[in-house]
C-alpha cells in the first residue's frame, strides 16, 4: 500500500502503523511510551499527527496506534501539533524532569519548564511498558494502581510479588528509567524484593537472578553465553576430531 | 456475626472461571465481608486463573471495592452536582464534626465510615445522605447530626 | 372501571417512605366492599421527587403530594367525594390543581421516553402489555433487519446517552459487518451528578429498554445482550433482572421469540463504581473483566467491540425510544422535534429552582420555558445565572442565551452540549469559580489515568483553580489554564479528557468578571469561597435572640440578649449554620 507522509509517497504494509511506516522510512515523530515489543498504549500522545481528510478537514491521531490503509495522508508537523507537542512535553517534564529524551525534546521545540506545574515524586511517566512487558514474559507481577490523578505502578500491596522473577525487563524498557533496580556482588534487588544471583560454572561471572534463570531454562548447569558456545564448540572439536 | 460463616468457596462457586466475572465476584466479596481482604484477593486470583497484579488493579480501581474495612454503618454523602450547590457540603463538614473523622475514616469504634459519592440519582431531593441503606432528602442543616444520633440508636438497639 | 390507586415507589419516593403509605393503603382498604375496593399499584418514579411520596387515583386523575401514612385514611374515605385539598398541588397563585393535566410541571411534557414511567407497575408485564408493550419488537420481526435499520433511520433518533450519534446509522453500520457472534449492548451507567432519567426508566419502565433492545438485537444480528447497570441503583438492578425473566417467561427473550426465528438472551452486569464506565470502549473493557480504561478507537466497536466482535451500544433512554418508534413508525416520531434533533428529550431539572424533577419535552423547546415555565423559576425570586447543561461534559449558559432552542446542534455551537440531558440551574449564590473547580475535581478523580493531557492536565487544573478560589490566583494562571484546556481537548485520548475542559472554559468566557474579582480583588461575588467571605452579624437588624450563637459548632458568637451578636472571626469556619437558622435576615456574607 501506499500512504503520503508529509507530502512523500512511501510504501507500508497491511497491520502496520503510521508511526511504524515513517519509522521504517527514516521520518521522524516523537514518542516515549512506545515499544516495538509491546501493544501501543498511546498515553503519551507525543507522537500524535494530522490526518488529512477528503473534505479538506484534518483530525488529530496517534500514529503509534493508527492502522495503515491505502491512500492515507498524514502531516507530521502542524501548528495545533507545535502547540500542542510543547505543552505535552511541560507536563512530562513535571512527571519526570531528569529524562535525557524529553530534555532533548524540550530543547528541539524550544520549550522552558513551566514553574506553576506541580512535580510529582518519581519519574514515572505512566506509559504501562513495564506492566505489559512484566505480563508478556508470563511473570505479570507489575499492575497499574488506583486511577484518575493518584494512579502509579507497583506490586500488589506495595510488597514483593511472588510472582516476580528479579529479570529487571521492566527497568529495561522503562523510557525514563525510574524503576530502581539495585545489584551487587550479593545479588539483586527490584520492587521489594532481594534475589541471588546464578553465576557461571565455567568463568564465575553473573548470568542473572536465579529465579529468573530457572524460569527460562531446564538445564541443570549454568553457563553463561560465551562459555555456553565455547562448550558447544568443544563438543564439536571432540566429535569431529582434529587429526 | 454472620459475615464469618460465609465461605469464600461458595461465593467463588456462583461464577464460572472466566475472567469476565472478575468484577462480579469482588462485588460479592465485598458485600459478603465488607472489604476485600488480601486472601479473598488470592482466592479470586487462583479461581479464575488471573495474575493477582491484575485482581489488584480492579480492585483498586472501582470505588465500589475496598481493601480496607469499613465501619458497620456507612454514611454516603452525595456530592453530586444538585446536591453540591444545594450546599452538600456543609452538610459533609457537620457529620465529619460530630463524628469526629475525615471522609473515608471510620470512627474508633468501628460504627461509622464516611464517605463522599457522586450522584447517587436523587437530585430533585437534593442535599441527599445515605445512612446504612437509608436515604435521607433535602438535608438541611443540622440534619446531619440528627440522622447520626437515630442510626446510633438504631445499631444500639439491634445488638 | 374500578378504583386503582397508583402510589409511586422510585428510589425518591421510597426514600421519603413511599413503601409505608402503600402499606397503609393495603391495610385499609382490606375490610372494604369487593365492589368499591381500590387497586393498589406499585408505580415507578414520576419524576416530581422533591414533592413525594406521589399517589394518584384513577379514573378520577387525581394526584396528591407528599403522602404520609396517616393522610391516607381521609383518601380513602374522600375517594367519592371532593379530593382533600391540603394534598393537592398548588400552582403560582396558590390554587390547588386536581390532576396532572393541570400541573404546571407535568402539562407542557410530552412523554415518549417516560410515557409508563409512574404509570405501569415495573414489576407487572401484564401491564406493560396492556399499554402497548411489545408490539413494537412483534411489528420488527414480521420486518427484514433493513426494514427496521430503516424505520429507526426515519426516526432520526440520536443517541440519548450524550454524544448524539444517529442510531440508525450506528444500526447499519454494525449489521453490515459480517460475524458469527454480535452483542447489542445497553448502557445503564448513568454517571453524570445531576442526571438520573435512566434511573426512572430502569426502575419505573424497565421493560421498554429490553424490547428496545431486543429490536436493535434484531436488526444488527446479535443473539446476546447486556446491561450495564451502574452499581448505585440498586432498585433498578432489581427491577430490570425481575423484567428479565418475567420477559424470558413469556417468550419474549430466548428462543423462537414470539415464534420467529429470532434468539436473544441478556444478562445484566453491574458497574464498579467508574463514571468512566460509561465510555463505550471503558464499558465493554470492564464487562471483559478488566480496569475501565477506554482504548483508542481507529477501528470502531460495530466492528471489532466486546470481545472483538461487533457490537453496539445504546443508551437506556435511546431504547426506550426505540420500542416507541418500531410500534408508532419512524415518520410518527419524526414529527416532533427540530431539524436536526427530532422527537422528544428527557430533562432532569435540578438545582435552584421550584419545581425540580424529570421533564420530558420535544426537542426544540426553550430553555427558558424549560426553566421558568416548567420549572417555576428560581426559589426567593433570586435572579438567575446560568444553566450548565451536559453535566460535566458540558458548559454554562449565561441568561442572554435562554432564548436558545434546546437540542444537539444548538448546545454544542454555543459551547455546552446535550449530555445525558442534566440542566443544573443557578442563581446568584453560585459561584462559578468553585463551579469549574468541582467538576474539575470530579473529573480528576473518575478519570481512568492512562493519558498524559488528560490525568497531569486536570491534575493541574485543579491545582490551578483550588489556588485561585483560595485568593492564591494570579491572571497568568487564566493562561495557562486556557493552554492545559486546548491540550486536554485536542490530544486526551478519550472524550471524557477531550470534554474536561469545557466547564472551566464556558464559565471563563461568560463569567470572566467572576474570576477577576478572586483573583485581583481577592472577593467572591457569590459568597461562597469560604478563604474570600467572611460571616458579620448585622447590628442594626440584629434582635439578640442568641439562637445563632446556641447553634455555632466552634462558639464564635458571643453576646448579651437582646443586643446585637458579633462573630469572632478567628474562630469562624463559616459552615453557615448561623446564617441558616436566623430569622431576621441579620447575618450578611461578605
Amino acid at each position: 500500500m501506499m500512504i503520503t507522509v508529509d507530502g512523500r509517497e512511501i510504501c507500508a504494509y497491511p497491520g502496520e502503523t503510521v508511526l511504524q511506516a515513517a519509522r521504517r522510512e527514516g521520518i521522524w515523530i516523537p514518542s516515549l511510551c512506545y515499544s516495538e515489543a509491546t501493544e501501543p498504549t498511546s498515553s503519551c500522545r507525543l507522537c500524535m499527527v494530522e490526518l488529512l481528510e477528503k473534505n479538506g478537514r484534518s483530525k488529530l491521531v496517534t500514529s503509534c496506534s493508527y492502522p495503515i490503509s491505502d491512500g492515507l495522508k498524514i502531516s507530521t508537523e502542524s501548528e495545533r501539533l507545535t502547540k500542542l507537542r510543547k505543552t505535552l512535553l511541560k507536563l512530562l517534564y513535571s512527571q519526570a524532569p531528569e529524562n535525557p529524551l524529553i530534555l532533548e525534546l524540550m530543547k528541539r521545540y524550544d520549550v522552558e519548564p513551566e514553574k506553576k506545574l506541580k512535580e510529582k515524586d518519581g519519574q514515572c511517566i505512566l506509559c504501562g511498558l513495564c506492566v505489559q512487558v512484566c505480563k508478556k514474559l508470563g511473570s505479570a507481577s507489575l499492575a497499574t494502581v488506583q486511577r484518575g490523578t493518584t494512579k502509579k505502578v507497583s506490586t500488589p500491596y506495595d510488597t514483593q510479588a511472588a510472582s516476580c522473577i528479579g529479570c529487571a525487563s521492566c527497568a529495561t524498557f522503562c523510557p525514563t528509567k525510574c524503576i530502581e533496580v539495585t545489584d551487587t556482588e550479593e545479588g539483586r534487588t527490584i520492587w521489594n524484593k532481594k534475589f541471588e544471583w546464578v553465576r557461571c560454572e565455567k568463568c564465575g561471572i553473573i548470568i542473572t537472578t536465579d529465579k529468573h534463570y530457572k524460569a527460562s531454562t531446564d538445564s541443570d548447569t549454568a553457563l553463561c553465553s560465551d562459555c555456553k558456545k565455547k562448550a558447544i564448540t568443544d563438543v564439536f572439536a571432540e566429535t569431529l576430531g582434529e587429526e | 456475626m454472620e459475615e464469618n460463616k460465609i465461605n469464600i468457596n461458595d461465593i467463588l462457586n456462583r461464577y464460572t472461571p472466566e475472567q469476565r466475572h472478575s468484577l462480579a465476584l469482588l462485588q460479592e466479596v465485598q458485600k459478603a465481608y465488607g472489604y476485600i481482604s488480601s486472601n479473598n484477593l488470592l482466592a479470586i486470583s487462583s479461581y479464575l486463573n488471573v495474575p493477582v497484579s491484575e485482581i489488584f488493579s480492579i480492585a483498586t480501581f472501582y470505588k465500589a471495592l475496598s481493601l480496607t474495612k469499613k465501619g458497620r454503618i456507612i454514611i454516603k454523602v452525595c456530592d453530586g452536582t444538585a446536591c453540591h450547590i444545594r450546599g452538600s457540603i456543609n452538610v459533609l463538614e457537620e457529620i465529619k464534626r460530630t463524628l469526629h473523622i475525615n471522609e473515608g475514616e471510620t470512627t474508633p469504634d468501628g460504627l461509622f465510615s464516611i464517605e463522599i459519592v457522586n450522584c447517587v440519582g436523587s437530585c430533585a431531593m437534593a442535599p441527599v445522605v445515605i445512612c446504612g441503606e437509608k436515604y435521607h432528602g433535602n438535608v438541611a442543616m443540622g440534619k446531619g447530626a440528627e440522622i447520626i444520633e437515630e442510626a446510633k440508636k438504631e445499631a444500639e438497639s439491634n445488638e | 372501571m374500578s378504583r386503582e390507586i397508583l402510589v409511586c415507589c422510585g428510589t425518591g419516593c421510597l426514600a421519603n417512605g413511599s413503601q409505608a403509605v402503600v402499606d397503609e393503603f393495603r391495610s385499609a382498604s382490606e375490610g372494604l366492599d369487593i365492589s368499591v375496593k381500590p387497586y393498589i399499584k406499585k408505580v415507578g418514579c414520576n419524576g416530581f421527587c422533591e414533592n413525594g411520596p406521589m399517589v394518584t387515583i384513577l379514573p378520577d386523575h387525581i394526584t396528591y403530594y407528599r403522602v404520609h401514612p396517616k393522610d391516607v385514611e381521609e383518601i380513602i374515605q374522600n375517594l367519592d367525594k371532593d379530593p382533600v385539598e391540603r394534598l393537592l398541588y398548588k400552582n403560582e397563585d396558590g390554587k390547588p390543581v386536581r390532576s396532572r393535566g393541570e400541573n404546571p410541571f407535568y402539562v407542557p411534557q410530552l412523554k415518549i421516553a417516560l410515557r409508563n414511567t409512574g404509570i405501569v407497575d415495573p414489576g407487572e408485564i401484564d401491564d406493560y402489555i396492556e399499554r402497548g408493550g411489545y408490539e413494537g419488537l412483534r411489528k420488527a420481526l414480521a420486518m427484514s433487519q433493513e426494514e427496521v435499520i430503516n424505520e429507526i433511520e426515519i426516526s432520526g433518533l440520536r443517541g440519548r446517552g450524550g454524544a448524539g450519534f444517529p442510531t440508525g446509522k450506528k444500526w447499519r453500520s454494525c449489521f453490515e459487518v459480517p460475524s458469527d457472534q454480535k452483542y447489542m449492548l445497553c448502557n445503564g451507567d448513568e454517571g453524570d451528578p445531576g442526571a438520573f432519567m435512566d434511573r426512572s426508566i430502569m426502575e419505573g419502565d424497565p421493560h421498554s429498554v429490553l424490547e428496545g433492545l431486543a429490536i436493535g438485537a434484531y436488526a444488527i444480528g446479535a443473539s446476546k445482550g447486556i446491561l450495564y447497570i451502574r452499581d448505585e441503583y440498586g432498585l433498578a438492578l432489581q427491577q430490570v433482572q425481575k423484567a428479565i425473566n418475567e420477559a424470558k417467561d413469556r417468550g419474549f427473550l430466548g428462543k423462537n421469540i414470539l415464534n420467529s426465528s429470532f434468539e436473544f438472551d441478556c444478562e445484566i452486569v453491574r458497574g464498579g463504581g467508574a463514571f468512566v464506565c460509561g465510555e463505550s470502549s471503558a464499558l465493554m473493557s470492564s464487562i471483559e473483566g478488566r480496569v475501565g480504561e477506554p482504548r483508542v478507537k481507529y477501528i470502531r466497536s460495530v466492528e471489532k467491540g466486546l470481545f472483538e466482535k461487533p457490537t453496539v451500544l445504546n443508551n437506556v433512554e435511546t431504547l426506550a425510544n426505540v420500542s416507541y418508534i418500531l410500534a408508532h413508525g419512524g415518520a410518527e416520531y419524526a414529527k416532533l422535534g427540530t431539524e436536526g434533533s427530532k422527537g422528544t428529550k428527557v430533562f432532569s431539572l435540578v438545582g435552584k429552582v421550584n419545581r425540580t424533577g424529570l421533564v420530558e419535552l420535544p426537542m426544540g423547546a426553550t430553555l427558558r420555558e424549560l426553566v421558568f415555565h416548567v420549572g417555576g423559576g428560581i426559589p426567593g425570586n433570586r435572579p438567575f445565572k446560568a444553566v450548565q447543561t451536559g453535566g460535566p461534559s458540558g458548559g454554562c449558559i449565561p441568561e442572554r442565551l435562554m432564548d436558545l432552542k434546546i437540542d444537539f446542534d444548538s448546545l454544542k455551537a454555543n459551547g455546552s452540549m446535550m449530555g445525558s440531558g442534566g440542566v443544573i440551574v443557578m442563581d446568584d449564590t453560585t459561584c462559578m469559580v468553585e463551579l469549574a473547580r468541582y467538576y474539575v475535581k470530579f473529573l480528576a478523580e473518575e478519570s481512568c489515568g492512562k493519558c498524559t493531557p488528560c490525568r497531569e492536565g486536570l491534575r493541574n487544573m485543579l491545582d490551578i483553580l483550588t489556588r485561585i478560589c483560595e485568593g492564591d490566583g494570579e491572571m497568568s494562571d487564566l493562561d495557562l489554564l486556557e493552554e492545559l484546556a486546548f491540550t486536554a481537548s485536542n490530544a486526551s485520548l478519550c472524550e471524557l479528557g477531550k470534554t474536561a475542559a469545557n466547564p472551566v472554559m464556558s464559565t471563563l468566557e461568560h463569567f470572566r468578571d467572576e474570576y477577576e474579582a478572586h483573583i485581583v480583588d481577592k472577593r467572591c461575588p457569590a459568597g461562597v469561597c469560604t478563604n474570600l467571605i467572611e460571616y458579620r452579624i448585622l447590628p442594626e437588624k440584629c434582635k439578640g435572640c442568641s439562637l445563632c450563637a446556641k447553634n455555632c459548632p466552634t462558639n464564635a458568637i458571643t453576646g448579651e440578649l437582646r443586643k446585637p451578636y458579633v462573630i469572632d472571626k478567628s474562630l469562624c469556619i463559616k459552615c453557615g449554620n448561623c446564617k441558616s437558622k436566623c430569622k431576621f435576615d441579620a447575618i450578611a456574607v461578605e
